[in-house]
């Protein structure tokens, strides 16, 4: 009897197998991502750098197309997010494959890599089995854990990526969790996170992360005024917590010469910021714009033409060359994984389906010396 | 049991309670109340100001077709509305912490977030069209062989134009700075069809009433209503509504008063 149920399931298997080699037949194989022969990223202008969105990507050839066209573009540096909550799902267990795939591909085009490291998961979050909670809100409890996780991103990844950028835009209330914004309490993050980075990593430089350009007063539930906000990162000691400051500084309407304002928000306002700055004896770090540009959404309020983002844009790249503080600019955003059908689709420079916009053949012809198309 | 007996009853019992847990929406005799909905008394709506026609802020006043709409669901709802303003990066981060019970933000169904978001029926279709004066020889995108098509350099029409460029009858492109620029070289006989998202097409089309154009849409972009899947009961209510007010027309009133 038992034999005879043997025979069945054998049968049984024999026939899935067959179904399985037929359909295998039809499925078109995916593109493979082989790394080549490593490359070098030729440019005259190495302070061009982009933002690229590539931890989302499921497909591994995308990550490689899309560090293929950075690299041919001629920007040096990438700023890329590493989510926490990608990585140490589970508390004390940590996943590195999809950085290390990032990693190996950006090295293999001779790609810098700057880390914002953020994104809070669901173990580490305020209350997260009381209230709704985003993934952005950190348990002040658990900041000693969220601070052995850059560590040890610091240490698997030292030597190939030195510059960590602690959290994003915490003068925003959704960056900081849908909660009111609190310089101290980021302070006390930045203070936690580089004693531990440092002791673990000693050369990897922790940048303060970049603040949301936006005029909301003190008090507001949106956020708080960057400028403001920075002032009092100071005045709760994060100086000593940071070896680079972080700017977002986006264009809008204006000009990339438009004269700075603290009532303004344009381009030159990372030079408010850097007065901060120097008011605080920080004048000798440097300062990394790691997102900036314009939008040309035909239907935003706070966009421009194409050509007008093309010229801004650079204009932006040849001020910012004089600016001996500075050690990169990076552009918002180089390519997204998927449209948002929504005016966030015009700040990318490649579309998702890696068509060059006439931004990336622009910025190519400045950062490579090519002849202006 | 053998198997072949299980399978079959656990298939009837799967389709038997897929329905029974559709039922009670399924009846309008059924909805579920509006105080179980949204038990606070008031309707909270985020919205992204930034976005013409869609909300804006004039005066301190909020206004736009996605304004109009959510007042017209709060009152099919009978419950008092407010309008919260918020960032487009924010935006679903505010629905998953409860800050607002939907989204009315020109907002296209985002697969990734089907597990936290539910969505409504489309109430606009914002895709791109071609635009030309209503006597044209255009009627699709078969058509265009040969003939002159204007668009915005960098923008999405852009893009689609480089796509059927490698699928249709080659055609010349006229890359212009704008939308409206593109639109007004079919004005002046510049160019024969000028492609264009709906909203530019049909606010030109508003624009010149004396003048006799059309459009044909090529491509789909479905705005939507996001709601947290928490509330499942406001997303059938909302659905309700926006079905209600569809065929009564009241939506295309709003969508001629603003687009």
């Amino acid at each position: 009897m038992l034999s005879v149920y043997i025979m069945r399931l054998l049968a049984i298997a024999a026939r899935l197998g067959i179904i399985l080699v037929v359909f295998g037949a039809f499925v078109p194989p995916q593109p493979r991502a082989p790394l080549g022969e490593a490359h070098t990223v030729e440019t005259i202008q190495p302070h061009v750098c982009v933002h690229t969105r590539l931890i989302d990507e499921v497909e591994t050839w995308k990550i490689q197309k899309t560090l293929i066209d950075v690299r041919e573009m001629g920007a040096r540096t990438i700023v890329e997010f590493f989510p926490w909550a990608y990585i140490e799902g589970t508390r004390g267990l940590y996943d590195w494959t999809s950085v290390d795939r990032i990693v190996e591909h950006a090295q293999n085009q001779g790609i810098r890599i700057i880390a914002r490291m953020g994104l809070v998961p669901e173990w580490a979050r305020e209350n997260s089995a009381e209230i709704n909670t985003t993934l952005n809100s950190l348990a002040h409890t658990n900041y000693p854990a969220f601070a052995d996780f850059v560590a040890a991103f610091a240490v698997r990844y030292s030597g190939i990526i030195d510059h960590l950028i602690i959290w994003n835009e915490p003068n925003l209330a959704f960056e900081w969790g849908y909660q009111t914004v609190d310089p101290a309490g980021y302070a006390e993050l930045l203070r936690v996170v580089y004693a531990t980075v440092k002791d673990a990593s000693p050369l990897t430089q922790v940048l303060a992360a970049g603040l949301a350009p936006t005029l909301e007063p003190s008090g507001s539930p949106n956020g708080l005024n960057d400028l403001l906000y920075l002032e009092a990162l100071y005045e709760h000691g994060a100086a000593a917590y940071f070896d680079a400051l972080a700017v977002h500084t986006y264009g809008f309407t204006q000009p990339a010469e438009s004269d700075p304002a603290p009532d303004q928000l344009n381009f030159r306002r990372v030079e408010l910021l850097r007065a901060v700055m120097m008011r605080h004896d920080d004048a000798h770090k440097p300062v990394f714009i790691t997102e900036s540009g314009w939008n040309d959404s035909p239907r935003w309020i706070n966009a421009v033409t194409p050509a007008q983002r093309i010229t801004y844009t650079l204009d932006a790249l040849a001020v910012a060359d004089t600016w001996a503080w500075l050690d990169s600019l990076c552009l918002w955003a180089f390519r997204t994984p998927a449209p948002t059908f929504n005016y966030p689709d015009y700040f990318t420079l490649v579309n998702v389906d890696f068509q060059r916009k006439p931004i990336y053949t622009a910025v190519q012809a400045y950062a490579r010396g090519f002849d202006t198309p | 049991m053998t198997m072949r007996r299980v399978l079959p009853a656990l298939w009837m019992w799967t389709v038997l309670g897929g329905l029974l847990g559709f039922l009670p929406f399924a009846r309008s005799s059924a909805l579920p109340s509006i105080e179980q909905a949204l038990p606070r008394g008031e309707l909270r709506i985020g919205v992204d100001p930034s976005v013409a026609p869609f909300a804006g802020i004039i005066e301190d006043t909020l206004i736009g077709f996605d304004i109009d709409l959510g007042r017209a669901l709060a009152e099919r709802l009978n419950i008092s509305v407010r309008f919260v303003p918020l960032g487009f990066d924010g935006l679903y981060d505010a629905l998953y912490t409860d800050q607002v019970d939907l989204l009315i933000a020109s907002l296209t169904v985002d697969p990734s977030r089907q597990d936290r978001v539910l969505y409504t029926p489309a109430y606009f279709d914002a895709g791109l069209a071609l635009m030309m004066p209503l006597d044209s020889s255009i009627l699709t995108i078969n058509d265009i062989g040969g003939r002159r098509i204007a668009y915005a350099l960098g923008s999405n029409a852009h893009s689609e134009a480089n796509r059927w460029a490698r699928r249709v009858l080659p055609f010349d492109s006229i890359r212009l700075d704008s939308e409206t620029a593109a639109l007004e070289s079919v004005r002046t006989r510049e160019a024969d069809a000028a492609l264009v998202d709906v909203i530019a097409a049909r606010l030109f089309i508003r624009q010149h009433p004396e003048e006799r154009y059309r459009y044909s849409t090529v491509t789909t972009q479905s705005h939507v209503i996001a709601v947290s899947a928490d509330n499942a009961p406001l997303a059938v209510l909302v659905t309700n509504a926006l079905t209600h007010l569809e065929s009564i027309d009241d939506i295309e009133v709003l969508r001629a008063r603003w687009l």
